[in-house]
């Protein structure tokens, strides 16, 4: 509309022109246009109008997406200063750190003028302590850096002439401590020993300043052992402690090297700071090694260790051979040359002991790595376990153990030849002797701190349990125990037909009654002799297993194991004895109860049972058969009480209640019953139940009930009594016994 | 207490440096250590086998084969259940000692011990001694034999099972006391401890072709 309005204008413009003919052309071409305008205009129009709700749709959307648009725009905003902030910061900092380093750069440049001037001036002055830090400082700058960081041709030359001086006083610096060093060692001067010392490390030469160190403490050491050796060789063998002398030596070297760590740790820990003294140990335990040795060989000389060794050795290996040799040591003197090997091994265990804890802390100071701390332990480990001081001591230990196992077996061997009883007692000398032997064998082995050898004697004392004493007692039983106790005619007359007939069959006289007096006192000793000696390992397992614990400590698993391995086996020994013991009871129960019981019992045999009114009211008043048989009975266990201990004692009781029980039964069985016989059996078996009972222990009472429920089958009224009794009654018979016992009726 | 039916005592013998130790190792933790220094006294390894569904424990005992440590090493040869005696076959010399071990045996170990002859090193080129000069000692002597080498670990994991499995069948058989669970062998019987001790070959004893006729390798 607008536009058609301004044609109109121009239309008016020209029709007041001057040119009326173009005029009219004009007009028509200005028409057509404004149609053709009109024709467009009105079709806009008409879109528009039609399309006026899609149109408004669209606006209303876009008005609501102005919010957005405007958070988005606070956001980008946000963004925008913070990467300028970030940007101002990390421009702040990366001048800062230039700064820094600038200005490391330029102090160290500054120190290393005033070291290169310092230097000469404290080495001039022989002030080394000023001269080493000068140093330390230049040795901690990199020369390359400083080098390039200036600039200036100039500059950068007299840089490099700093740098050459302080090589220069380095190189001057190092050969003069070193030789300062060398020169206080050999004056002897401590003082200036551990100034020197002290500046190796400024210089960083820590290896070389430890070394250095260490060998003059290796000097030192050599030098002392070497006195204590001449104090040692020239000691008259009355002095109080001649007998442990070399033991004394090997200690004091021990101490000495124990004392000079103690003292040297913590200056080495100042100033080389911690993990360097397994370096500075490793080198000490060369010198020890060398300086045990020395000892050793001299103790192994002046004891004449290897020809008393090597003469024991085969005596070991002829072992029990015809003639003793005469270069043969005794026992008794091989005491103090024992307790003397056990104290060297014993000191020479508690050093290292003392060596492992002490460079364990400083591995544990100095080495964060938990993988890498062990693996040095094990590499430092390793080295210690194969240094010559442990050799030499494993020799020591090995030569201690032959010598300790001839005096167990040499001890033995008297203590047998002098084993005698005491009037009275029950065990022989022997046992109490042998178990004293052993555990002052195991004892001092325990003392000497070896695992393998308390193991090896633990060893030696089982073989020689099992063999010697568990052997011997057997061998002794084997003999058997003579019969002959002639407490009644009876008895007299039955081992006189026995031994009469022995005597026919074996074709040879009768021992007199002095010999099998004999034969049954060594029996019953050597019974009674296996049976204390079960309760002596019991004591002696017991004794030793605390004495290991509390004298062997820090022991590897291991270890451990070992010992508990060897100690399990001293204790298998009771099992051997307790064998041999059982041997003993049961020959007794052969040949000194069986045959007595025999008689006694059969005596019931002959008594009737099938038995009237006045036969039952008689034996009321006068006992056929119980009473005999307990008068016997505790004759026979008063015979025996004497001279058994308690649990052969024990036995023995057990041992004859169950044969009478057995004998009896069977005796039963033999007999017949009437009801009042029934009734007597009854009031017998009550009586012999009640006093066996009363006699023996609980463990025997089992057979003891086999006879009462015997007697009380038999004393029934009827057969019906017998289920009415089962009900409250747990049967020892079996069905078929109780069948058979029934029948007796 | 530990899940096991029987323990059994396991000690090796024989010359030093013929590979007790790597045995040992080899058996017990699947290792040849290279550079093994000499045993000082005796080590003590433990290994449980099974046996037809079994736990059976072995205590293995290595001796130092040094004759300084003689009378320790010797003083475990009593309670051991067997013995292994081991030679190196290329080293004659440790070959020439074996009649001394056995006097050793003799002398202190029990008679029932089951008594093993090993020769070692099978994977050195320098073998000096062939494998039946070994065969026929151990059969002369009654003893089961079978060569081995610790480092290619060859016949190592056999000779012990072998040994675990003959002695369960040695106990279950009654050959020893009937307390061997609780590791306790009664290497002479107390019944006839004045007897000599008997020394009847037993089948199973005398076929030392046995172990060796199996090991393909």
């Amino acid at each position: 509309m607008f536009s058609t309005s301004l044609t109109f204008q121009e239309m008016t413009d020209v029709t007041t022109g001057l040119r009326p003919n173009r005029l009219a052309k004009d007009i028509k071409e200005a028409y057509d246009r404004l149609c053709k305008e009109e024709v467009g205009v009105a079709e806009r129009l008409e879109w528009s109008v039609g399309n006026r709700h899609h149109l408004e749709a669209r606006l209303s959307q876009l008005a609501r997406l102005v919010p957005t648009l405007q958070l988005v725009q606070a956001d980008a905003r946000q963004l925008e200063n913070t990467i300028s902030f970030t940007h101002q910061l990390a421009n702040n900092v990366s001048a800062k750190s230039r700064v820094v380093e600038t200005q490391k750069r330029v102090g160290d440049l500054l120190d290393l003028e005033g070291c290169s001037g310092g230097v000469a001036t404290a080495l001039a002055q022989e002030d080394y302590e000023t001269a080493a830090a000068h140093i330390h400082r230049f040795l901690a700058m990199d020369e390359t850096l400083l080098l390039h960081t200036t600039d200036s041709s100039s500059k950068a030359e007299s840089v490099e002439t700093w740098f050459d001086r302080l090589r220069q006083a380095e190189r001057e610096l190092n050969a003069l401590i070193t030789r300062k060093f060398d020169d206080a060692v050999k004056s002897e001067d401590m003082a200036s020993v551990d100034r020197f010392f002290k500046l190796f490390p400024l210089l960083n030469k820590h290896d070389e300043g430890l070394k250095k160190f260490t060998t003059y403490l290796c000097v030192k050491i050599q030098e002392s052992t070497a006195q204590h050796l001449t104090t040692a060789q020239t000691q008259g063998p009355r002095e109080k402690r001649s007998h442990v002398i070399w033991a004394d030596t090997i200690t004091l070297l021990f101490e000495g090297i124990a004392r000079t760590i103690e003292v040297r740790q913590p200056i080495i820990e100042t100033y080389y700071g911690p993990g360097h003294l397994a370096l500075v140990v490793e080198m000490l335990q060369r010198e020890c090694d060398r300086q045990a040795g020395r000892i050793v060989g001299e103790m192994r000389k002046h004891r004449r260790l290897d020809a008393v060794v090597n003469s024991v050795r085969d005596s070991l290996r002829v072992s029990g051979g015809k003639e003793p040799r005469i270069d043969l040591p005794d026992p008794r003197d091989l005491d103090t040359l024992l307790g003397e090997l056990t104290l060297m091994n014993a000191r020479a265990e508690l050093y290292l002991r003392f060596i492992r804890r002490r460079v364990a802390a400083d591995f544990e100071a100095s080495i964060v790595d938990k993988e890498e701390r062990e693996k040095q332990e094990s590499i430092f480990e390793g080295r210690l376990s194969r240094s010559q001081l442990v050799c030499d001591m494993a020799i020591i230990v090995g030569d201690y153990t032959i010598l300790e196992q001839f005096y167990l077996n040499e001890s033995f061997k008297k203590a047998l030849a002098m084993d005698t009883i005491e009037e009275g007692a029950k065990t022989s000398s022997l046992v109490d002797d042998a178990f004293y032997i052993i555990k002052k064998s195991v004892r001092r082995a325990i003392a000497s701190s070896s695992v393998d050898g308390v193991c090896a004697m633990l060893n030696h004392s089982v073989t020689l349990i099992e063999t010697q004493l568990a052997g011997g007692f057997n061998q002794t039983l084997r003999k058997g125990f003579p019969a002959q106790g002639y407490l009644d005619l009876n008895q007299a007359y039955t081992v006189l037909q026995s031994s009469l007939q022995s005597t026919l069959q074996a074709g040879k006289i009768n021992p007199s009654s002095t010999d099998s007096d004999a034969l049954r006192q060594a029996f019953l000793t050597a019974l009674n002799n296996a049976e204390t000696s079960m309760r002596h390992v019991r004591s002696l397992h017991q004794t030793l297993e605390e004495n290991i614990t509390s004298a062997m400590v820090a022991l590897t698993p291991t270890a451990r194991a070992k010992l508990e391995s060897c100690l399990n086996d001293l204790k298998g020994t009771t099992g051997k004895l307790g064998m041999v013991g059982e041997f003993g009871i049961s020959q007794l129960r052969a040949t000194a109860i069986k045959p007595r019981v025999k008689p006694w019992v059969d005596t019931f045999t002959i008594t009737s049972h099938d038995i009237s009114e006045d036969e039952f009211a008689c034996y009321e008043a006068n006992d056929p058969f119980s009473q005999t048989l307990m008068v016997q009975v505790d004759g026979l266990l008063g015979s025996f009480l004497p001279l058994l201990t308690e649990e052969n004692y024990k036995s023995l009781v057990s041992v004859l209640v169950a044969e009478v029980a057995a004998q009896l039964e069977k005796a039963i069985m033999k007999s017949t019953f009437n009801r009042l016989g029934g009734l007597q059996l009854d009031r017998e078996v009550r009586a012999i139940v009640g006093y066996l009972s009363q006699v023996s222990e609980w463990s025997v009472r089992e057979q003891l009930t086999r006879l009462t429920q015997m007697a009380t089958l038999l004393n029934l009224e009827n057969l019906a009594e017998v289920s009415e009794y089962s009900t409250t009654t747990t049967w020892r018979l079996t069905p078929s016994e109780m069948r058979k016992v029934l029948q007796l009726r | 207490m530990e899940d096991y039916k029987f323990l059994f005592k396991v000690v090796l013998i024989g010359n030093a440096g013929v590979g007790k130790t790597c045995l040992v190792r080899r058996f017990t933790q699947g290792l040849f250590p290279p550079g093994q220094g000499a045993t000082i006294g005796v080590d003590f390894m433990i290994k449980t086998v099974e046996i037809d569904g079994e736990k059976i424990k072995l205590q293995i005992w290595d001796t130092a084969g040094q004759e300084r440590f003689r009378s320790i090493t010797q003083s475990y040869y009593r309670s051991a259940h067997a013995l292994i005696l081991v030679y190196d076959i290329s080293s004659q010399p440790t070959f020439d000692c074996l009649p001394d071990w056995l006097r050793e045996i003799e002398q202190y170990a029990s008679c029932k011990v089951l008594r093993v002859l090993v020769g070692n090193k099978t994977d050195r080129e320098d073998r000096e001694l062939p494998t039946h000069v070994g065969e026929e000692f151990a059969h002369r002597h009654n003893m089961y034999f079978i060569e081995t080498s610790a480092k290619e670990a060859d016949n190592v994991e056999k000779l012990f099972i072998e040994i675990a499995k003959e002695l369960t069948q040695l106990v279950r058989s009654g050959h020893f006391d009937k307390d061997s669970k609780v590791g306790d062998l009664s290497p002479q019987d107390v019944s006839n401890v004045t007897l000599p001790p008997t020394r009847e070959p037993r089948s199973e004893f005398a076929c030392c072709s046995r172990w060796i006729s199996s090991s393909t390798t």
